[in-house]
């Protein structure tokens, strides 16, 4: 049947999608050279952009990949390239003993998320067969009609962070 | 058999996060404790989209790109804050950095 046949497919490629991103982000907060992190984190992102292909969003999985692993991880890379890591020092070890719970904590808060998430939503009036259409002319109109004023709002911020960066990264007269 | 429902798709968005937070809660490194905030900003999309496509409505996708603008700008100002505090500082570990702590 080609319906079955299609549904296997998906399934296939959502579990390899999906140890792919869980993979790479084990990676990314393990690495101890954050270089390394910063490619790994490339992986995850593309993955993510990969599940959203499979959500039916392909403008948002290409957004994704251009923004993230595009813009945001040139941005790291840079950021690291300035900075010397290699020879910075090591840390003190005034914070050890709440590192020691933090960990578990943490694990613990992922266990409750997960065991939340996977007990199913039934929402009413909705329907996994129901697909939005998420093309980019839908989209834009949502953008320019619906949600024009959270949109304008964004390219306001996105002015502040522009302006607070170069303030922020700016070097000092008295630095020199 | 193995139908993918939206269980799946939460269940991976809240394994993503709970990386990221044991990320923020574990490593020194400022710049991986960034990253591990991208990875939870990214979680937390991977909802916002998997729902829209549960609801049949595009609203989720917006809100999905606004978050992404947000994170970009997130990154860009946090990674000044990191530049301007190894200039003054010349570390990147967040326990060295306690000048504002009493």
């Amino acid at each position: 049947m080609a319906g079955e046949a299609a549904s296997w497919i998906y399934a296939v490629s959502f579990y390899a999608i999906a140890f792919f991103a869980v993979i790479s982000a084990l990676v990314v907060i393990s690495a101890r050279n954050p270089v390394i992190s910063a490619v790994w984190l490339v992986v995850c992102f593309i993955s993510v952009a990969g599940i959203y292909a499979l959500l039916k969003a392909p403008l948002l999985a290409m957004i994704q990949i251009l923004v993230y692993a595009g813009a945001i991880m040139v941005l790291f890379v840079m950021i690291m390239m300035l900075m010397d890591i290699g020879r910075l020092p090591s840390g003190g070890k005034a914070q050890r003993v709440l590192r020691i719970f933090s960990a578990p904590i943490g694990a613990l808060i992922l266990l409750i998320l997960s065991v939340v998430a996977s007990q199913g939503y039934r929402l009413k009036g909705a329907s996994w067969a129901q697909a939005p259409d998420g093309v980019t002319e839908s989209i834009g109109k949502l953008l320019f009609t619906k949600y024009m004023l959270p949109f304008e709002s964004l390219t306001l911020l996105l002015l502040a962070a522009v302006v607070a960066a170069v303030y922020l990264a700016r070097r000092r007269e008295a630095d020199k | 058999m193995m139908s993918i429902g939206m269980e799946h798709f939460l269940v991976l968005s809240a394994v993503l996060f709970g990386i990221g937070l044991i990320g923020v809660l574990v490593r020194r490194n400022v710049l991986v404790i960034l990253m591990s905030i991208e990875l939870m900003l990214n979680s937390a999309n991977l909802t916002l989209v998997s729902f829209a496509r549960y609801m049949g409505d595009l609203s989720g996708q917006v809100f999905a790109f606004f978050v992404m603008v947000i994170a970009a700008c997130e990154v860009a100002v946090g990674l000044a804050i990191i530049i301007s505090l190894f200039r003054n500082k010349d570390t990147v570990d967040v326990d060295r950095i306690n000048i504002m702590k009493w």
